[in-house]
């Protein structure tokens, strides 16, 4: 009789176990997607400052020298303190949809140019705070043909909020091992030509001086960034 | 007789606005037909100064300065000529010139350097199809005794089903990212042209 029951509710029972390891698989799925980092290989790595002028870097399949940096070596940049700065907040405004960055202090553009936002994956969108500024790291991930590994990324400026944490390593920074700004290009991250780069990281919150890497304090919070729009 | 006095008036009156209306009619008839005169008599009697223009763009990585000097002389060609100084070095050396139409004029598109500096490429306008051409930026020959290597031809040689639609920069220090469509306008796929070997390599992603 038991025997007969069961039978008869066994396709029901394969049906709920195929859709609870569906569910389960998708929910993971969307959890490691959520979690992963902009660059899967080098995400705590990328946190710390570390100029390697004697490693060669890897993208699109070629080996490239990176440019090298040099810590010791002053900045050009003038030092205004921004939390002082009489024309008002500052506010950066990445547009994905264009593919440009602009950065405002109060109602004055500071500098608008073009960026390059995720290709390989998408670059978050809403609002952020830069968490903290690096001079230069290593960052590499991907796999395959879209493997990559560059040592010596200049200027970057890390952002995260409430849902994109910090650890998973969004950025803004200098970019020298491609030129085709105004098209996405990234594996998450905004992507800027190094001369814009360097303008931004000296110019944004939390203040920095000669090379220096700094993070986000109660009273030098990280400077807001808005992403917006679509990448084509 | 004061009404016969105001009619002759206003006869005469209507008789010279009518004269002087044909007059200014015939006049602007003859200005009309005698309109392409100016362009001659322009470029023989009063001459039109050669006007020179310099345009400096300085590379991604602030290593590197591209100067164009655009000289328009007096017959309406244009000579542009480009130089190159690195590492803020105070000389720089011509790498390239072009001297043409103005409507075949070349550009210096915003993602012109290679990421290393050592490559500038340049869009020639062209009313029927752009041209693209790649330089090296140490003056020396790119590809045997040639100073640019033209891409838009080599393309064409290699794929006729697609249409350039952009060169838009650099995807590595020496690949070209080159965007196509197929001829009945659907979008194509990008291509690399790479100047290692002087290929197009056909991508699976697009690079909008």
């Amino acid at each position: 009789m038991t025997r007969k029951k069961l039978k008869k509710f066994r396709f029901l029972f394969i049906g709920i176990f195929i859709a609870v390891i569906s569910l389960g698989g998708f929910v993971l799925k969307k959890y490691f997607e959520n979690h992963r980092c902009a660059n899967t290989l080098s995400c705590e790595e990328s946190f710390i400052v570390s100029v390697n002028n004697d490693e060669k870097a890897i993208f699109n399949g070629i080996v490239i020298d990176p440019p090298d940096i040099d810590l010791a070596q002053k900045s050009a940049e003038p030092h205004v303190l921004g939390s002082e700065s009489p024309k008002g907040e500052k506010r950066i405004y990445v547009d994905l949809t264009t593919q440009t960055l602009k950065a405002y202090e109060g109602d004055t553009l500071f500098l608008e140019t073009k960026i390059s936002s995720g290709k390989w994956a998408p670059t978050p969108l809403g609002d952020f705070r830069i968490w903290t500024k690096i001079r230069a790291a290593k960052m590499s991930g991907g796999k395959g043909a879209d493997y990559y590994y560059l040592p010596n990324v200049p200027y970057i400026m890390f952002f995260s909020n409430s849902e994109i944490a910090s650890s998973r390593g969004f950025a803004l920074h200098g970019t020298y091992w491609h030129n085709n700004f105004g098209h996405a290009m990234s594996h998450g991250c905004v992507n800027l030509r190094i001369t814009d780069a360097r303008k931004l990281y000296y110019w944004a919150e939390p203040f920095t001086t000669e090379n220096e890497s700094k993070p986000a304090t109660k009273d030098s919070p990280g400077t807001l960034i808005t992403i917006y729009g679509k990448a084509p | 007789m004061e009404k016969r006095r105001s009619k002759l008036f206003l006869t005469f009156i209507l008789t010279g606005t009518f004269l002087l209306a044909g007059l200014v009619f015939s006049g602007s008839l003859r200005v009309q037909k005698g309109s392409p005169q100016p362009e001659s008599f322009a470029s023989t009697e009063m001459p039109v100064d050669e006007k020179e223009t310099t345009v400096d763009v300085i590379s991604p990585n602030e290593k590197a300065t591209l100067t164009m000097k655009g000289l328009k002389k007096a017959d309406g060609t244009l000579k542009q000529t480009f130089f190159i100084s690195l590492d803020l070095a105070k000389e720089s050396i011509e790498i390239y010139a072009h001297e043409s139409n103005p409507s075949y004029q070349t550009l210096i598109p915003y993602n012109t350097f290679s990421p290393d500096n050592k490559y500038i490429f340049l869009k020639i306008e062209d009313p029927e199809r752009a041209q693209y051409i790649v330089v090296r930026t140490d003056g020396k020959n790119i590809k045997g005794e040639e100073k640019s290597v033209e891409i838009t031809s080599l393309f064409y040689e290699k794929y006729e089903e697609f249409v350039i639609t952009d060169v838009t920069g650099w995807g590595g220090y020496s690949l070209i990212v080159v965007n196509t469509n197929y001829k009945d306008g659907k979008i194509g796929p990008s291509f690399w042209f790479d100047l290692s070997n002087f290929s197009f390599i056909q991508l699976s992603n697009r690079f909008n």
